[in-house]
């Protein structure tokens, strides 16, 4: 009886005074609530968790915070790296090293200045000393080569997978053609160490001109990249033209196509390219989306707290202002839920929670949290 | 037996031919389809009743700068102004002149949380920061 005493207190305070419930929502016999867990930050473009209390978080202008769980107490971090926020750049994802208890990294994606006018995708790490509230120095462990003028598909989501390398994408910064050209990072997904070196099974090692660094290319703007670790499988998600979003399964040495076969048309209406959408060599998307949602992350959620979105791709959108579920079975012709329309937010991070909950950031500065239950 | 050879070749061709085209079968089309009603309901959020509160800076802390500044001011590593602190907030307010109090215009112009002004949101909370600044900024 006091066990169900205790158990029932615990329940009654699982969840923090601080966050604000600000919609409901029902799929079938099911509830779930969404609650507001911080309120008040720039666009906030990578969230991650360092522990089952602690939330790390970006924002594009360039801040680094955490946010205690237990409180709501958002934390502005000292050292942070210098960035260059402009158009689509700015301080763009985070991720937390898989042994972040023994030896501190966190890793972020950049848009970083490199000469007069001209930026480029980058990846940073550095050591963070939670109690302290500060980074030491910041170590670029990856530079995307060229630079461009342009400001805009810079991608750029980080995952490790079960064996420790590092991933991320490079979007093709508008420059189309680059993203079937081996000898530039443009619309590419990259694989390497935790340290930036560059491991010697990766595909295009030994091939005359390409870079080494080069995972899979043929891809237009990836934001959205999830390390699947109940199959093994990579996950990535791009922004297509006008309409010709992709959901990708992302392997070693392949080509997805960028710009020679889409599902989107170019802005202007007319055909990209030849107006192809499959070729022999290339890969076709999981699934596509037309028209366009704009897909900023990618989540495959794993657990059993919301029935709703297991074993479904979730990713935020911004265009389309939603939270997207697609279920993995069947993906091609799966259809879709949208979620959190109410918010009217453009819907930047998704992640599962430690908790096994789905928190979600918006382009409002906002941390959402859902959970099942209701008010 | 020639013409049973050929016929043979041609039948594994085509065979052949349709496995690789079913290979490359493209995704269907995926014009938006939604697989269930999800009905969604707005949770309407209890406001602060400033009316009834006294105007001090207990009141304007815990009401004004906790919900809508913490995040980024309150701490000893926040940003200036430190407005859980009542004397480093008075440094940011002029008695004499509420035309050149930095704390009020910030929150007036507009420019202040960024990237979701207060003014937009809730006026409420701006006229009560006002009033207190109106009647002394008392502690």
């Amino acid at each position: 009886m006091k066990n169900l005493f205790f158990l029932g207190l615990t329940l009654v305070f699982s969840f923090a005074a601080y966050a604000q419930p600000v919609m409901q929502f029902k799929a079938g016999n099911d509830s779930y609530v969404v609650e507001k867990l911080t309120d008040g930050h720039g666009i906030i473009w990578g969230v991650e968790f360092i522990n089952n209390d602690l939330i790390i978080f970006t924002e594009k202008n360039g801040r680094i915070q955490t946010l205690d769980l237990k409180t709501g107490q958002a934390r502005l971090l000292k050292n942070l790296p210098q960035v260059y926020d402009a158009g689509q750049g700015g301080l763009l994802d985070v991720a937390v090293h898989p042994e972040f208890a023994q030896n501190n990294f966190v890793y972020v994606t950049y848009a970083k200045r490199l000469s007069a006018g001209k930026h480029t995708t980058a990846v940073a790490r550095a050591r963070l000393d939670v109690n302290e509230g500060s980074f030491d120095k910041w170590e670029d462990i990856f530079v995307a080569r060229p630079a461009f003028s342009t400001s805009h598909h810079y991608g750029s989501r980080i995952v490790f997978d079960k064996d420790g390398y590092v991933y991320f994408g490079v979007g093709d910064r508008g420059q189309q053609d680059l993203a079937q050209n081996l000898n530039v990072h443009n619309g590419k997904m990259i694989r390497l160490f935790d340290d930036g070196r560059i491991p010697q099974d990766n595909p295009f090692i030994g091939t005359p001109e390409a870079l080494p660094e080069i995972w899979s290319y043929g891809h237009r703007n990836p934001q959205g990249l999830f390390y699947d670790k109940k199959t093994g499988n990579l996950y990535e998600q791009e922004h297509g033209p006008k309409g010709g979003d992709e959901i990708n399964l992302v392997e070693k040495g392949k080509n997805y196509g960028w710009p020679v076969i889409t599902y989107g048309r170019e802005y202007s209406g007319g055909q990209v390219g030849r107006g192809e959408t499959t070729r022999s060599g290339m890969e076709q998307p999981l699934k596509y989306f037309v028209p366009s949602i704009a897909p900023s992350s990618l989540l495959v959620y794993r657990g059993t707290k919301l029935k709703l979105f297991t074993d479904k791709f979730v990713s935020g959108a911004l265009a389309l202002q939603h939270l997207n579920l697609v279920a993995l079975k069947d993906v091609a012709t799966a259809c879709e839920d949208r979620l959190l329309i109410g918010l009217n937010e453009r819907i930047r991070d998704v992640k599962q929670g430690l908790d096994g909950l789905v928190y979600v950031s918006s382009d409002d500065g906002r941390i959402y949290r859902i959970r099942a239950g209701s008010l | 037996m020639l013409y049973l050879r050929l016929t043979v070749l041609i039948a594994l061709v085509a065979a052949c031919s349709r496995a690789i085209i079913s290979e490359r079968e493209p995704a269907q089309s995926l014009e938006y389809r939604s697989c269930q009603v999800i009905k969604e309901e707005m949770i309407e959020v209890r406001t602060v009743d400033y009316e009834s509160l006294e105007k001090n800076f207990q009141n304007v802390k815990d009401n004004v700068f906790k919900n809508h500044c913490a995040s980024c001011h309150f701490g000893p590593d926040a940003y200036l102004p430190h407005l859980d602190d009542y004397a480093a907030t008075l440094e940011y307010v002029n008695l004499n002149s509420l035309s050149t109090s930095r704390l009020l215009l910030s929150v007036e112009k507009g420019t202040m949380p960024p990237s979701s002004p207060l003014m937009s949101r809730e006026k409420e909370a701006v006229a009560f920061l006002r009033a207190w600044v109106l009647e002394g900024a008392q502690r």
